[in-house]
């Protein structure tokens, strides 16, 4: 990825939302997180936070952060990812992922484990989407 | 939670000093309201100014200057923080603590003790109760209702269950009124902690953050159905501030006023349960406000409530919008619980009115 420009990426997962005490939808920070974006050519919109922040964030930094892709868990096999993302779309407006509808779904893979590779490839598909894939 | 245990130190005692009416030089309210009015207008100014988001009080006035004037915002992200996010929690707060001091005012009056609050009477044990059924137990066709939903058709079924079990003969007993609303309390509480002990461990930190209180989720959907019920509760106590001098002087005085005590007295028992039941489901369990404000306002204006209630009304709205400001900037950028700081404040004072009334 090297070389290529970089995007600002959210990783929220709006099924999990009770991890945050404002009822917004948990987003993953810290080291693996950052490390895994850093890897797919894209920085955490929230980089360099750690990783209890999904607890803390209110609702003016989430409106106020610059993203220009989301990349949304699924928490739930019920889960609707179209759903899902365009609520938080239509809720922050702001954010330059909605004008563009530019989402990428992810699950398991942006946690720790061999699974990490797939969300690494994932995000980076849909970071750099005119690559030689 | 801070609010759940109900006030009955003193409850049915002769002793106890009621809050009612007493012979001393008449204090204006007047300035009193003037200077209220100035103080909460300056907090809410302040609180929509102030968040984790910097923005110039030149941004908050062009924002709210837009709005006003219906042109299209010239700042989409401070006209959606300002608008979306601070505003309705600004005027949130001043509702839920010009609702809770009301409510705080006019329970002291129904049963005659200066240490009554709103939650005295289990309305936020049952909310609680809902709010935390909701997520976990709530079937597919309530889902829509939401916590705020659950939490206020719960706390109206408390004060429906706590009334039924008040009547004696017909008639509503000052004592049976607050027994029962301190069994209905516990058992609700009980209900709530085993609900809480059976749930995921990741959804207890937002149903602890609601059952302490707090204003960070109130959108403008939530302030549509808090705000007529709120200002439902209080015009009601406003036209009702003779009937309150009465009542909280005893039942024989309000008699003699011409007062229909027993129909009067469930009136107050409705709108200080709609009052407590409108705020606490939509920012949770917010404690002392009811118990503290009244009081405070007692100091300003003294007890007469034609005086005490508007007072009591500005105080409790400028109190609860600043402590709304101190809970989102004491720890920025985490949020406290606004019960934590009403009962930092709230407890110091709820002792010294103890300690006054064991030297009385």
């Amino acid at each position: 990825m090297k070389g290529l420009p970089t995007k600002n990426v959210l990783i929220a997962y709006p099924g999990m939302s009770m991890m945050n005490s404002n009822g917004l939808p948990a987003v993953m920070t810290g080291k693996l997180y950052d490390d895994i974006l850093a890897a797919a050519g894209a920085r955490n919109v929230f980089a360099g936070a750690d990783t209890e922040m999904t607890s803390k964030l209110n609702a003016e930094q989430f409106a106020a952060a610059d993203v220009q892709l989301l990349a949304i868990g699924l928490f739930t096999a019920d889960d609707d990812l179209k759903d899902l993302a365009g609520q938080l779309f239509s809720t922050y407006p702001r954010w330059p992922a909605a004008s563009g509808n530019q989402f990428v779904p992810v699950a398991d893979s942006v946690y720790f484990g061999p699974l990490n590779y797939l969300a690494v490839e994932k995000i980076a598909k849909a970071v750099h989407p005119d690559a030689d894939w | 939670m801070t609010s759940t245990v109900p006030t009955t130190v003193g409850a049915g005692d002769p002793a106890a000093q009621p809050p009612a009416p007493r012979r001393r030089p008449r204090r204006p309210a007047l300035p009193a309201v003037i200077v209220l009015v100035a103080v909460l207008l300056a907090a809410m100014v302040a609180a929509t100014a102030i968040g984790s988001v910097p923005l110039s009080p030149g941004t908050v006035l062009g924002v709210l200057f837009d709005r006003l004037t219906r042109r299209p915002a010239a700042d989409p992200l401070a006209d959606q923080i300002i608008w979306d996010i601070r505003f309705p929690r600004v005027l949130a707060g001043a509702l839920a603590g010009a609702g809770l001091a009301a409510a705080g005012v006019c329970l002291q009056a129904l049963v005659r003790n200066p240490l009554a609050d709103p939650y005295l009477l289990g309305v936020s044990s049952g909310a609680s109760l809902g709010a935390v059924l909701m997520p976990v137990a709530a079937p597919a066709a309530l889902a829509g209702l939401g916590v705020t939903g659950a939490a206020f058709g719960t706390a109206c079924l408390t004060v429906v269950v706590v009334f039924l079990l008040a009547q004696r003969g017909g008639r509503m007993a000052d004592r049976r009124l607050i027994l029962a609303g301190v069994a209905v309390a516990y058992l609700a509480n009980a209900v709530t902690s085993f609900v809480q002990l059976s749930i995921a461990p990741g959804q207890l930190q937002g149903i602890m953050f609601w059952l302490m209180g707090s204003l960070a989720g109130v959108q403008w959907t939530a302030l549509a159905t808090m705000t007529p019920l709120v200002l439902s509760g209080i015009a009601v106590l406003l036209l009702s501030v003779r009937g309150l001098n009465g009542i909280a002087a005893g039942d024989d005085t309000a008699f003699g006023l011409g007062i229909n005590v027993h129909w009067f007295r469930i009136r107050l028992l409705l709108a200080g349960s709609l009052l407590t039941a409108a705020v606490v489901s939509a920012a949770g369990g917010i404690g002392f406000v009811g118990l503290v404000i009244p009081h405070v306002a007692r100091l300003l204006v003294g007890g007469d409530h034609r005086r005490l209630l508007p007072v009591a009304l500005l105080l409790g709205a400028a109190f609860m919008v600043l402590v709304d400001l101190g809970a989102r900037t004491l720890a920025a950028p985490s949020e406290l619980p606004i019960g934590i700081i009403t009962a930092v404040v709230g407890a110091p004072y709820f002792l010294y009115l103890l300690r006054r009334k064991e030297i009385g």
